[in-house]
């Protein structure tokens, strides 16, 4: 491979020019999280897969057995057209039915490693040429072979004229079959996450792509480790795929359930209806620790949770000092610890603690009320205010209703005048991102996938959609981070951005959020990673 | 009666055309827009249009109206923007199993309010009397949401002898019917119990048992065929709640029910999905009310059509 | 009585009342805990309600294993005091459940009243409406009421709640409505141009807003609840403001943690259910004492050697109290008479003076809480206050037969008239269904119906009054009892039917051999009927003596007052004796005295003293008077001027 200086450029060369058209979403970055693998992995059964001979294989296993019902929080609302939605819980599913060329199922996402793809090299600026693996089979039975790579490649990337969600993160790639088992892709532009891309682009069957947009969306047909049975809506259930090129799974078994409530989920489990469930509330820890057959797994998600600042909309316009008086009269460490809990973390910067580049900020904005109160006299409200709606989430957030009324408290006692809403996800999306709605600070999370460019570019380039920020000095700051090659450039000029950013608070970082799971103690091999992505391959059931 | 029958489905016909109504503009008043909510949040207006013009929320009001109402007299309830499948066919697949929880858990609340408030009225004022109205006080203090899942604790997570989620065989039913029973018991109980004293204290009773009326005789053809009257209106308001408010119990038993096909919907704004559960909510309702009547009429000779 | 003496009996009455009724009294105590709870929470509350403290989080209350005193009931996931919280809770949920009560129940009653009494166009439009809003599922409503404005008042909420439950009380209401309108009072009543308002609140209002506070108190509680489930569903209060509903959603989140923390809120509203339950109770009964009207359990009376007659029946010192909580009334007092076989005696008096009791006593069927408590009522040498509950059984309708005043009511209104005959006729005689069908038709030709046939295959209510009572008769003489009471059977009638009813009942009475005893206001209707006459008041024997004697020669003061009133008009709407002045004695506080002294013109000093007792005046000749022992002669004269 080519120095990692070269590849550094061209991916963060081509960051900024696809960032700045449009921006990535929250889920997005979720899922690119993988790939750039800023692992806070607290878990202690993710075994450590990555290398270069990379995949996790199954070795002496007998046949499948055992089934593994698995009730997730999310419910399943997309379709089965790996590229055409953007949904977080739709990709965590496609994890266990269709394969990637290349794999960053591990915590460390700077080195991706051989999936269907078995070796790689950049011919050229945009070029690349990739050998396949052989004997690799679809649920349907056909065989992959470069026409597959290429056919993929061209829909993900936005090459065709296909309308698909995943273009967006992409620049048009066109694929060129050198034989059965090489595809040679050619970049529209450079496109230096191009590798990393690859990690979380779903490869689907040419023959599938040219029937066209509708039956891809209906049904999955996917070279992974478990192919689809039934599909219903709340309830995916999935078998082992006998054929599977790395050996067939040991769970014959695995079915997907919608169950919104985190009660509902514990219950299943504690009564043995369930062996694993998502999204275990800390509230719920305690529970699940005196029994004896239960397993937790909590990692620290790519996530942070913030309190947005609309900066387009009064009072918060241009005040720097207002928005710094709100971070120094939260009590970040005691929401932290005290309300959220499990495995969350306060945020130290305005990147995910585990993110690239991310650095603890100073100073820590520690609960300081005499000290906010002061920012507040110095930014025009002395005798007390601005008065102001905070806005909050059910059902979203774990205790976010709780967390919101505790920042309320907070804001309250250094004389500022909130009036708590909370309400569903529907209207605050509506009052944070529609035009002349009223609010101006939000209670919600962000989370990405670890690079810095793409959150910074997201949210706070302007015209940016999240703050409604036009600052001039951090749009150059972000686009110079962009253009920077040498990791030490990247390194500093993040630590620029970030120092930036920690003193003219657009918005007030709270912390990283909690990602727990909890399954019986007869399964093992469960991979849990801090993008939330649960691999059920090779995992499993004694 | 044939005058009647038109008659009343045309009422039938305006309450369900006034609900879906009301419906359809209270979806569009609430803030949230869903096409912003099937797009990833800071996704640029540009997009957010075009996906407005993909499930049709940009044409006029009018027009989606007209769309919506146009499509109803072929069955058509429009396509869910979640996955894009059409309603009829998703909620045809979950009313059978919220009807089905909520026939048996009416049956036995009923059963069981009969029982209770039958024994009450007869001894009024008795110890039986007033344990019943107790209990009838502590159901009405106990919130569904947590007796169901306390209910889960012990028979299902610490003594197992009941599954905890899911629809599945006649044992799966016993918590959720008894979570929603307990629910409706109060009202049920009171009722039967008051119309029973009622009947008790009417002349014919007395009459009866002048002409020497065995008491067994007395209390199950005279006094229950008029008590009962009271009952029977009384089932059919409840059907509206056992339809419309099973949410909570159909969210802590995971039941594929059409209360949490609604709900979710609500979230989403998933206007077609709203629409849809609504309107065969109010279905179900007002055939339920108008079975309760033709029953009214066949227990009260002085109700004819 | 002047206002302050009213004033002072009843808050005697309510005293009384209360100390009788234990539960009443501690569902007041325990309302008027809630409520000083919530009055004085400022003061009582140990903490600030929405004081948070982060490092106290989620503590149990003291009692439990590290909980503390400083924190009674634990903390809540903000730190914040539960009991505090409690405290101020039941202001904002009495307040909103109240609320809502009154908004739901004051807009359904109004509905509910105006539907019902004036139909037409408005019911049908109120109506609809009233089905769309029950059609229509609560969330979404809740959603459109407090999902679009940012802040959530407490009177959004009380909107939503009311809301929702109007039509609810307003189709209690409207049944209720339209079953009174048809009464015959409320008929007669309009009948005789009383005003649509002044029949709403006169005779419609008092008998429908009973249910009102049964149904309120239904949904006090019910309100807290679903308060909650908003809460639960981001639609509740705006925070921090604490209620029971919020206490109780925050509680359900921490249920595996803190699974006390919803049953704080869930005993509070349990607390104030049942303390309004019990009040509300107490009040039916205290303001309203047609509730207590029903079925008694019969108590025989100890067995005991009764003394032998060759009458059919022969009453003897019959006692029957009613045990109400403000007292005892005792309805029938030491009567005692006797009747032959074939013979006729007619009961005389005013409403009150116990005529109907002793009826019921007879057959025993006393309206609750009544009770025979001494005597006998020997009847075919059986002592009905004491023989076994299912000899009477087996008694009632075959031996004896009772007749009511109103044939209307009567009459079970959801059976056919087929139906209830030939199921009495089945009972006592022993028939298949096919010989008790002929039988009844028999039964209904017997009392002079054209068509039985039609008659049996009809509804009581598609029969005439007159028709009805016939059927009554036919239903109490078809097994040819040997004795029947018929209480005022004709009262509700026309003359003409009057008559012929009358006529029909003495010739089947002569042909079946038939004791009656005849009960009715009317003395003239007891002047070529009755074989023996007995004037009743104040649940005492005035005058019992032979037909003719007593018409032409009374000796009572009140025998004579009743012969002089029936020539004089009645007042329309009541069987009340104009011609003596005065009203009956109250019943719960009879004097030591005459009962009649207060209201008669020739009562002496020993009248309010001494109860005269029965003396002999003739043969089979008695009354009940002082004057009669002491100067006959004036009496005689007074009688006669």
């Amino acid at each position: 491979m080519d120095s990692q200086h070269e590849r550094d450029e061209q991916i963060l060369e081509i960051l900024t020019h696809k960032l700045r058209t449009g921006g990535l979403s929250r889920r997005q970055f979720i899922q690119a999280a993988a790939l750039f693998g800023v692992g806070g992995a607290l878990a202690a059964c993710v075994p450590p897969t990555a290398g270069q001979t990379g995949a996790p294989a199954v070795t002496g296993a007998g046949a499948p057995t055992g089934t593994v019902r698995f009730l997730v929080a999310e419910s399943f609302w997309a379709n089965w057209h790996p590229f055409l939605h953007t949904a977080q819980i739709q990709n965590r599913i496609q994890r266990q039915i269709f394969d990637r060329l290349v794999e960053a199922e591990t915590a460390d996402f700077s080195k991706p490693a051989p999936m269907l793809a078995t070796s790689w090299r950049q011919l050229d600026a945009l070029t690349w040429e990739l050998k396949l693996k052989e004997g690799v089979k679809f649920h349907g039975g056909q065989e992959f072979t470069a026409e597959d790579a290429k056919a993929t490649v061209e829909l993900a990337s936005g090459a065709t004229d296909v309308k698909v969600n995943t273009a967006a993160r992409w620049v048009p790639t066109t694929g060129e079959v050198v034989d059965k088992l090489t595809v040679r892709f050619k970049t529209k532009e450079p496109f230096g996450p191009f590798l990393l891309q690859l990690t979380v682009t779903d490869v689907v069957s040419a023959a599938d792509v040219n029937k066209g947009v509708e039956p891809m969306k209906a049904a999955p047909n996917g070279t992974g480790p478990f192919r689809v049975v039934t599909d219903e809506k709340d309830r995916k259930v999935m078998e082992a795929f006998s054929g599977y090129w790395r050996g067939a799974p040991r769970i014959k078994t695995l079915t997907w359930e919608f169950i919104q409530d985190s009660q509902t989920r514990l219950s299943a489990l504690l009564a043995g209806q369930a062996q694993v469930i998502d999204r275990v509330p800390p509230e719920h820890f305690q529970a699940l620790k005196g029994s004896p057959n239960l397993v937790l797994t909590s990692v620290t998600g790519l996530e942070n949770v913030n309190l947005w600042i609309r900066q387009d909309r009064p009072p918060f316009d241009g005040n720097p000092k207002l928005r710094q008086a709100l971070a120094w009269s939260i009590d970040r460490e005691a929401l932290t610890k005290n309300l959220v809990g499990g495995a969350s973390e306060t945020a130290l910067s305005h990147l995910p603690n585990r993110a690239l580049f991310a650095a603890p900020q100073s100073p820590k904005y520690t609960l300081d009320p005499e000290r906010a109160k002061k920012l507040l006299a110095e930014a025009g409200f002395a005798s007390g205010g601005p008065e102001f709606i905070l806005w909050g989430t059910t059902g979203f957030l774990p205790r976010a209703k709780d967390v919101t009324e505790a920042i309320a408290d907070n804001l309250k006692k250094v004389g500022m005048k909130p009036t708590v809403t909370i309400t569903d996800v529907a209207a605050i999306i509506d009052a944070l991102f529609s035009k002349d709605k009223p609010g101006s600070v939000f209670h919600l999370s962000w989370s990405g996938n670890g690079d810095p460019h793409v959150s910074l570019a997201t949210l706070y380039r302007s015209p940016g959609a999240w703050t409604g920020a036009h600052d001039s000095k951090l749009d150059d700051l972000i686009d110079s981070g962009a253009r920077a090659t040498k990791d030490a450039d990247r390194v500093a000029v993040y630590k620029e951005v970030q120092a930036y950013l920690w003193e003219n608070m657009p918005h007030v970082p709270l912390y990283n959020s909690d990602f727990t799971i909890a399954h019986v103690k007869a399964l093992s091999g469960l991979r849990v990673l801090p993008n939330f992505n649960t691999y059920f391959y090779p995992a499993a059931l004694a | 009666m044939t005058a009647h029958l038109a008659r009343r489905t045309a009422q039938m016909l305006l309450v369900v055309y006034g609900v879906v109504t009301l419906t359809f503009i209270t979806v569009r008043l609430v803030p949230g827009d869903p096409a912003r909510l099937m797009e990833p949040p800071g996704t640029p207006e540009t997009i957010i249009q075009l996906v407005r013009q993909q499930i049709g929320t940009d044409k006029p009001l009018h027009v989606q109206y007209g769309d919506f109402l146009a499509g109803l007299p072929r069955g058509d309830l429009g396509k869910s923007f979640r996955g894009g499948r059409p309603v009829g066919e998703l909620i045809a697949a979950y009313l059978p199993n919220t009807l089905l929880l909520g026939i048996v858990a009416m049956a036995v609340a009923t059963a069981l309010a009969s029982i209770i408030g039958i024994g009450a009225a007869l001894r009024r004022n008795s110890v039986v009397d007033r344990a019943a109205l107790f209990l009838v006080a502590v159901a009405q203090s106990t919130p569904n949401f947590w007796l169901g899942v306390m209910l889960v604790l012990v028979f299902a997570v610490q003594l197992r002898w009941l599954p905890a989620i899911d629809m599945s065989g006649p044992e799966s039913f016993v918590l959720p019917v008894a979570t929603l029973a307990v629910t409706l018991l109060p009202l049920l109980v009171r009722t039967v119990r008051q119309s029973f004293i009622d009947a008790l204290g009417d002349d014919h009773v007395r009459a009866a048992r002048a002409r020497g009326i065995p008491e067994h005789r007395v209390l199950l053809i005279h006094v229950l065929k008029v008590a009962s009257l009271p009952l029977v209106t009384l089932v059919g308001l409840q059907a509206g709640f056992v339809l419309g408010g099973s949410v909570v119990v159909e969210s802590i038993f995971n039941w594929p029910g059409i209360g949490t096909l609604a709900l979710k919907a609500i979230q989403d704004r998933d206007f077609p999905m709203i629409q849809g559960t609504v309107l065969v909510i109010a279905i179900v309702f007002t055939l339920v009310n108008f079975v309760v009547d033709l029953v009214y009429a066949a227990l009260d000779p002085r109700i004819r059509y | 009585m002047s206002a302050p003496d009213a004033r002072a009996s009843a808050g005697r009455r309510l005293t009384v009342f209360l100390l009788a009724r234990k539960s009443t009294l501690a569902g007041l105590a325990l309302f008027a805990v809630v409520t000083l709870a919530a009055a004085f929470a400022p003061v009582l509350s140990p903490y600030d309600p929405l004081e948070q403290d982060l490092n106290r989080v989620l503590l149990p209350p003291a009692w439990a294993d590290g909980g503390s005193a400083a924190h009674p009931l634990g903390t809540d996931p903000l730190g914040r005091d539960l009991a505090s919280r409690m405290l101020w809770g039941a202001r904002l949920s009495l307040l909103i459940s109240v609320a809502s009560v009154l908004l739901g129940g004051g807009l359904g009653f109004i509905v509910g009243i105006v539907t019902g009494y004036f139909g037409g166009w408005l019911d049908a439009v109120l109506m609809r409406i009233g089905d769309v809003q029950l059609a229509f599922p609560f969330v979404l409503l809740a959603i459109a009421v407090l999902g679009v404005s940012p802040e959530r008042t407490p009177a959004q909420l009380i909107g939503v709640l009311g809301l929702t439950t109007w039509i609810v009380y307003a189709r209690v209401v409207r049944s209720r409505v339209l079953s009174e309108r048809e009464k015959d009072y409320v008929r007669a009543a309009r009948a005789l141009g009383a005003s649509s308002a002044r029949v709403l609140l006169r005779y419609v209002l008092p008998n429908v807003w009973q249910v009102a506070p049964v149904i309120g108190m239904l949904y006090l509680g019910f309100f807290v609840i679903v308060e909650s489930l908003l809460s639960f569903l981001a639609l509740g209060l705006t925070p921090p403001t604490p209620s029971w509903g919020s206490i109780l959603a925050d509680g359900r989140q921490f249920m595996m943690v803190t699974p006390w923390m919803p049953i704080f809120p869930g005993l509070a509203i349990l607390l104030t259910v049942l303390s309004i339950n019990l009040v509300a109770d107490g009040m039916a009964d205290y303001f309203d004492p047609k509730l207590m009207k029903g079925y008694a359990p019969r108590h025989p009376l100890p067995p005991r050697m009764a003394i032998a007659s060759d009458k059919v029946l022969a009453v003897r010192d019959l006692t029957t109290v009613f045990r109400l909580g403000a007292g005892v009334l005792t309805a029938v007092n030491r009567v005692s008479f006797e009747l032959g076989s074939g013979q006729v005696l007619g009961i005389v008096g005013e409403s009150g003076s116990g005529k109907s009791v002793l009826a019921l006593s007879i057959i025993q069927l006393l309206d609750a809480p009544g009770a025979v408590t001494e005597g006998e009522i020997v009847f075919l040498g059986k002592d009905l206050a004491r023989v076994s509950n299912a000899e009477m059984t087996g008694l009632r309708g075959r031996r004896i037969g009772m007749i009511f005043q109103n044939a209307g009511s009567s009459l079970n209104p959801v059976l056919t008239v087929g139906y209830q005959l030939v199921e009495t006729l089945r009972q006592h005689l022993r028939l298949n269904s096919e010989a008790a069908r002929t039988k009844a038709r028999e039964a209904l030709e017997m009392v002079g119906i054209g068509d039985p046939d039609r008659v049996l295959r009809a509804y009581p209510f598609q029969l005439s009054g007159g028709m009805q009572q016939r059927v009554m008769i036919a239903l109490a003489m078809s097994v040819q009892p040997a004795l029947l009471i018929a209480d005022e059977p004709t009262t509700a009638l026309d003359v003409t039917t009057q008559a012929q009813l009358l006529e029909r009942l003495d010739e089947l009475r002569r042909e079946l051999g038939t004791s009656v005893i005849f009960i009715t206001h009317d003395i003239a209707l007891l002047a070529d009927f009755a074989d023996v006459v007995m004037v009743m008041y104040a649940g005492q024997v005035c005058e019992i003596g032979p037909r003719g004697r007593v018409i032409r020669e009374p000796r009572h003061p009140y025998t004579q007052g009743l012969l002089n009133s029936v020539s004089r008009v009645r007042a329309p709407g009541t069987n009340r004796l104009s011609a003596i002045p005065g009203d009956p004695p109250d019943p719960m506080h009879p004097s030591t005295g005459c009962p009649f002294a207060p209201r008669c013109a020739y009562a002496m000093a020993v009248c309010r003293e001494v109860n005269p007792a029965r003396t002999g005046v003739g043969p089979g000749h008695e009354a009940a008077c002082h004057l009669l022992t002491s100067t006959p002669e004036a009496v005689a004269g007074g009688g006669t001027s």
